[in-house]
């Protein structure tokens, strides 16, 4: 075999493992960890829920799959499962608020968070149902 | 006078409290389709949900992009190439109870229950009859079903490259913890 082509043939079978690697990389790619990203935006619960009930496809377009950063009170907490739970900020004089849901080990103990607290959470926004809905949620410190 | 208003005014509310509306933000939705290739999981656990306990009528609605997934590009491929969310962001399910008369809401414990309803996912809306399970407890109402439902029927195409790692039968299954409406 020429050199040149054995080269050129190294080269091919290389570049094929370095792809299949990139490949099985993506393929096994889990959600971003929040606690390490910066959000996309950062605001008032009270906000971001009058923007989407102001104009419910804007606010879509602009948040959603968007890192949101949200500050509000505590409205309620809800333990879905073992590894799931609920938390609500909600104002008591609006209809809406944020329902945040946090999985594993970002679930915060419930002892520290009590209804009626400020807190921040970072979470993806998925868009409006009856609330504002926040997935893959960590407390932003 | 003034006790006569008061009682009426008491028997009112008791009357609409007792008008037995159930309902949560927090319910669970999930899908599971098994091939020998790949296992494919979805989780909703933001799913809104109302049961009038008077009627049996039952909705449930969810945003497609609430369901996560192990893998990233599951959820990518979910969202942009099957279920479109972006076109269709929202599923919802109508139905009804339809042996109704079988839950003595007043009592707890666990009844078999027939719901018959429309589902509509993907922009297409199709009958879906199933059995289920409510359990009457001192909080509310829990609702739980599991059935099949084939991606085909709601027009979502799944490529002939993956052909093989999505299952013709999707199961679904519903765990919803209901709290009485009006607390």
């Amino acid at each position: 075999m020429r050199p040149v082509i054995r080269n050129l043939l190294i080269f091919v079978i290389i570049l094929g493992v370095i792809g299949g690697l990139i490949g099985l990389y993506m393929y096994n790619k889990k959600n971003p960890d929040l606690s390490k990203v910066k959000a996309d935006y950062a605001l008032q619960v009270s906000e971001l829920v009058n923007e989407f009930n102001q104009d419910e496809t804007s606010a879509s377009a602009k948040y959603i799959d968007k890192v949101v950063e949200v500050t509000g009170p505590v409205a309620s907490i809800e333990t879905i499962s073992d590894s799931t739970m609920n938390i609500t900020l909600a104002n008591v004089d609006q209809m809406s608020g944020v329902i945040c849901t946090f999985h594993g080990i970002a679930q915060p103990s419930s002892n520290d968070i009590k209804e009626g607290e400020i807190i921040t959470v970072r979470g993806v926004c998925s868009g409006m149902l009856m609330d504002v809905l926040l997935n893959d949620c960590v407390i932003a410190k | 006078m003034k006790t006569k208003v008061l009682m009426t005014a008491f028997i009112f509310l008791a009357f609409t409290l007792n008008a037995q509306k159930f309902m949560t933000k927090n319910g669970y939705i999930g899908f599971y389709s098994h091939t020998p290739m790949e296992d494919i999981k979805g989780d909703n656990n933001q799913v809104a949900s109302i049961l009038d306990a008077s009627t049996g009528e039952l909705v449930f609605q969810v945003l497609m992009k609430s369901f996560k997934f192990e893998k990233t590009l599951m959820e990518e491929h979910f969202n942009e190439n099957y279920v479109e969310s972006e076109k269709f962001p929202k599923s919802t399910f109508k139905g009804k109870i339809t042996n109704l008369s079988d839950v003595d809401f007043s009592k707890t414990g666990s009844y078999k229950v027939k719901v018959d309803g429309e589902l509509s996912i993907h922009g297409v809306t199709q009958n879906v009859s199933t059995p289920g399970e409510i359990e009457i407890t001192e909080g509310g109402v829990n609702a739980r079903s599991q059935f099949i439902i084939h991606p085909e029927d709601y027009k979502i195409e799944i490529p002939a490259i993956v052909r093989e790692n999505i299952a013709k039968e999707i199961s679904v299954t519903i765990d919803v913890k209901l709290a009485p409406m009006g607390n």
